[in-house]
């Protein structure tokens, strides 16, 4: 069985416990409005152009079978089928190919070249993109992981069938689960689907006992407005108890620009210190656990 | 004693207090000595300086410093070797074939040897418990009782300038009385104490230190590169405070602060080391004093003063916290050094154990053992330039000279194993020649430099009769060679690997050719290279491999060969700041690197060529042996305040840091840059006067680096981000 991924981080600090390498999944069945890996949206491999980098050497236009490459760096994407030659010979690596496929040794292999370093609560975990678009897939490999006594994480974003969540649970330490909006509407406007089955979803682990972390980013414009609705609905579930807080922040651009597409939202920005240190009070008070 | 909090804010301003020449007539006195030159051994000599220069230099006292050491005497001595060391030169000549070759490769930076005087760790226990009378004392009985001329005559020197010294505390502590401060009263006091005893209290210890670092580093111009464990040393004063002066820990990390704050005022080259922690495995890792002095040393963050850490698996985690917390916030005078690995690289060097057990740190990262002279930087061998000659048929590209191995034209080499095998051959001959030039310096030192003050430090030395460098008396007389520029070399290979025999896209030859012409007009090519060709320190196991063949290859030559002084030789991984000289003769490499341009730093990879996280660094420069490197190696970690910040980012720190060592890292030091901070110093100096970074070996002021430097460090931190 293979899994389509678009990136391995290693040295992730701040993904869950210790030192971790974080795995990127391709393909997510939501459209944040701020996302930072739009890279991960679709399933399908992808270009990306990087124009900063670009020394208009030409050797992509020398290269591509299919004639897509206009000029240096301008890419027909009408023609061009991700066989990734561009990518392979460009010197200074401006153009990417976003996915490729792994099996489950393969990546697990992969994963494991840092286990030196997993001790004290680190490891591995999984993200994306929505990693439980390919729940079988990511099953199979966090068995692997806890048989060899590593310490897992899924990041997920709660918007997959029950069953998927399912295959995962007895493998995942820990659930890095995100919470934008309790709102449907608010939760639409921001990620382009309703929340009924997240919400469901999370309920589902609470009852299950799963270790669960709430990641709550916070996007003024979008969904500053939810954050108390989401305390009363964190508050129900009587297990969770530790919330991560996220500050928006700009820094992803230029990757919309690589691939071609246009910035989703503009009217965004972080909360500022003083709104985002009384949302951090308001949940301590509460007795959560705040990570930020 | 005033308050540190009150003072210590306030830089130390030095005056003079006249002795009975000036500073320019000893220099022109020991021109003239040096000048007087008919191949005599310079002991004598030597020593007669020495006392002389205690006898007539000026004293220097600050206001509010509680302690006395400084003179005028810096720099006398070292006009004497110099002097010899022309007249030396004069009568050189130049000689058969085979000197011929040795100087075109010293010439060429291939392969070079020097003397070092310069990296030493004074026998603290014994000046601690015998101080300057104890040891003049039993001079003059062993004085009297020898038999032996030479030995004899070693001892009547030895007397003779310890007796000075004694002299001199004498001089200071008239100075500090007559200078009308509390302070310096207080260190008038304990100078005339230590005069006649040895140091009882903490303050007098950290006196005795103080003034023996001025004798023997600006004086006798040895530098001192290590204040030894202070934990150690300075626990039995501790104690004695505790239980018969009632001093508080306050009080002793006051008069810790001054210390620290003195020595500062030296400005020393590349700092002024001390360890802490044991290196005993038998002993506990910490005691008392541990922490104290730990805690002042990362409040003050005094840019001039380094600690060497001693690790071990069973280190307190608080410890490792307490200084990577320090770390991250910009107070980077720690680094890591491994004791297990350590002593086990000693021991393979024919140290007995017990000896190994008992190293300091020399310097920078160079492992001494008890009873030890390493010279620690006596030669240095390029790794870059031997991949050089081997695809240039064995002929220098810039100096178009022959001096190493010869090697096939490059048309004949088949396979990547048959270059592996042309490297090694270039290896071999910068092994014989580094060996050679050192051991010719060797034989050349007893002419230039003596230690009466060090030598009477060393038991073996002292009790021998003979002075540790003019008569090769210490019990191991060692001598060091450090191999530069190992990632440059282990890409340069590994891009030859992937270009010429893999893809086949060009012949050796051509690609020889483009090396010569240093890339000109193949910049695509370069930048592939560079940017999409796999490099060491990204745990790519067939990079790293070939980073460990040439290690460990070299490794061999070296350790354990005899040397001219009845030592052995010992091999290290740095590269300090000699990657500038070493890669400005070195041509354009087959990494993507322009003739030129730097060499790779320490064991670290390329410049910015890490780009797959700590851990995959750490792994890569653990592919290889560091027991094999008994001349110690480091490693530099650049890491972006934000990967390190929270309670979570020091927890990662601390992890990687132990997991590093316990599988066998030998050192460690880490720099957590953010680059837009230092683009503002960069602007702004001024507004960040006290902005730390590490430089290979030693710490320094941001604002104080060149614009080249600085650059390096951006060009790092927007890697590690």
């Amino acid at each position: 069985m293979r899994g389509k991924i678009f990136a391995v981080k290693p040295f992730a600090v701040h993904d869950g416990n210790g030192i971790r390498t974080t795995v990127f999944f391709k393909g997510c069945p939501l459209r944040c409005r701020w996302c930072h890996n739009p890279e991960g949206l679709s399933f399908e491999t992808q270009l990306s152009f990087f124009a900063s980098k670009c020394i208009s050497c030409g050797t992509c236009m020398d290269v591509c079978p299919q004639g897509a490459v206009l000029s240096a760096g301008k890419i027909d994407r009408t023609r061009c089928t991700t066989c990734g030659k561009c990518a392979e010979a460009c010197p200074t690596a401006a153009l990417v190919v976003q996915g490729y496929s792994v099996t489950e040794e393969m990546l697990f292999q992969r994963v494991t070249k840092e286990k030196a370093f997993y001790r004290d609560g680190g490891g591995v975990t999984f993200s994306g993109g929505e990693c439980l678009l390919q729940s079988e897939f990511c099953a199979k490999v966090l068995r692997r992981l806890k048989h060899a006594g590593i310490n897992t994480a899924v990041d997920t974003c709660g918007m997959v069938e029950r069953k998927d969540l399912e295959a995962v649970v007895p493998f995942t330490d820990t659930f890095l689960y995100d919470l934008k909006a309790i709102d449907p509407k608010v939760h639409k406007r921001c990620t382009g689907v309703e929340n009924e089955q997240i919400l469901e979803n999370l309920t589902y682990l609470n009852k299950e006992g799963a270790n669960v972390e709430v990641v709550i980013p916070l996007v003024k414009g979008y969904n500053l407005g939810e954050w108390e609705k989401m305390l009363v609905f964190l508050k129900n579930l009587e297990r969770i108890r530790t919330v991560k807080l996220l500050k928006y922040h700009g820094f992803y651009f230029s990757k919309y620009e690589a691939l071609g597409w246009k910035i989703p939202a503009t009217d965004i920005s972080a909360p500022t210190e003083e709104e985002f240190a009384a949302i951090k009070n308001a949940f301590e008070r509460e007795g959560f656990i705040v990570k930020i | 004693m005033e308050s540190f909090e009150r003072t210590c804010g306030r830089p130390l301003i030095f005056r003079g207090v006249m002795g009975g020449k000036s500073h320019d007539e000893l220099v022109a006195h020991a021109k003239s000595v040096g000048k007087d030159f008919q191949r005599e051994k310079a002991t004598e000599q030597y020593a007669c300086l020495v006392s002389e220069v205690m006898d007539y230099c000026a004293v220097l006292i600050a206001e509010g410093d509680p302690f006395i050491s400084l003179t005028d005497g810096g720099g006398i001595l070292s006009e004497f070797s110099a002097a010899r060391r022309k007249k030396l030169e004069q009568s050189d000549e130049e000689s058969d074939e085979h000197e011929i070759r040795l100087r075109r490769g010293q010439r060429a930076y291939a392969f070079q040897g020097h003397e070092d005087f310069g990296h030493t760790c004074p026998g603290y226990e014994r000046l601690l418990s015998a101080g300057i009378c104890g040891v003049i004392d039993e001079a003059k009985a062993l004085f009297e009782k020898e038999r032996n001329v030479p030995k004899k005559n070693f001892y009547r020197l030895i007397l003779r300038v310890w007796t000075s010294a004694r002299s001199l505390a004498l001089r200071m502590a008239d100075a500090g009385e007559g200078a009308n401060d509390e302070n310096l009263s207080l260190a008038a006091k304990n100078l005339r104490f230590l005069a006649d005893h040895p140091p009882m209290t903490f303050m007098q210890a950290l006196q005795t230190i103080a003034l023996y670092y001025e004798l023997q580093q600006n004086i006798e111009d040895t530098p001192v590169r290590s204040l030894g464990k202070l934990d150690r040393l300075l626990y039995p004063f501790y104690r004695y405070d505790v239980e018969k002066n009632n001093k508080s820990v306050k009080d002793i990390e006051e008069e810790f602060s001054y210390f620290l704050r003195h020595l500062d005022s030296y400005k020393a080259c590349s700092n002024i080391p001390f360890a802490l922690c044991e290196t005993d495995p038998s002993l506990p890792r910490e005691n008392e004093l541990t922490r104290i002095l730990l805690r002042v040393t990362l409040r003050c963050r005094f840019s001039n003063i380094k600690v060497h850490l001693n690790y071990r698996p069973d280190l307190s985690e608080e410890i490792v916290s307490m200084v990577n917390d320090a770390i991250r916030s910009g107070s980077n005078s720690v680094v890591y050094i491994n004791s297990d690995i350590t002593v086990s690289a000693l021991e393979k060097i024919g140290i007995e154990r017990e000896d190994a057990e008992d190293f300091n740190v020399v310097g920078c990262y160079e492992p001494c053992a008890r009873e030890e002279i390493p010279c620690s930087c006596a030669g240095r061998l390029n790794f870059t330039k031997a991949v050089e000659l081997a695809v240039n048929s064995g002929e220098d590209m810039l100096t178009g000279e022959h001096y190493a191995a010869a090697a096939p034209d490059c048309d004949e080499i088949c396979s990547f194993e048959e270059m592996m095998e042309i490297v090694k051959a270039q290896l071999r001959a910068f092994a014989e020649g580094s060996l050679k030039s050192a051991k010719q310096r060797e034989r050349v030192q007893i002419y230039l430099h003596a230690s009466p003050l060090l030598s009477a430090t060393y038991p073996s030395s002292f009790y021998g009769g003979k002075d540790v460098y003019a008569d090769y008396g210490a019990k191991y007389n060692n001598t060091s060679i450090c191999g530069m520029g190992i990632a440059t070399a282990a890409d340069s290979l590994y891009a030859i690997q992937e270009i010429v025999f893999r893809q086949k896209r060009m012949k050796l030859s051509e690609f020889t050719r483009i090396l010569r012409k240093n890339w000109q007009g193949e910049e695509p090519l370069r930048l592939y290279i560079k940017n999409r060709i796999p490099k060491y320190g990204n745990n790519v196991q067939e990079v790293d491999a070939i980073a460990a063949e040439l290690v460990e290859y070299t490794a061999n030559l070296i350790n354990g060969k005899p040397n001219a002084r009845g030592g052995v030789f010992r091999f290290a991984l740095f590269s300090v700041d000699s990657r500038f000289p070493l890669g400005e003769h070195t041509a354009a490499s087959a990494d993507g690197r322009f003739s030129g341009e730097p060499l790779s730093k320490n064991a670290g990879a390329s410049a910015c060529a890490d780009r797959n996280g700590l851990p995959a660094l750490l792994l890569s420069v653990l592919s290889y042996d560091h027991t094999l490197i008994p001349d110690g190696m480091v490693l530099d970690v650049v890491l972006h305040s934000s990967s390190v910040s929270g309670e979570d980012g020091l927890k990662a720190m601390n992890t990687a840091v132990k997991t590093y060592l316990d599988k066998g890292g030998f050192a460690v030091h880490i720099n957590v840059l953010d680059a837009e901070l230092l683009r503002r110093a960069q602007k702004h100096p001024e507004q960040y006067a006290n902005l730390q970074v590490r430089l290979c070996g030693w710490n320094v002021l941001f604002s104080s680096l060149s614009r080249r430097d600085q650059d390096e460090f951006i060009a790092q931190a927007e890697v590690a981000q």
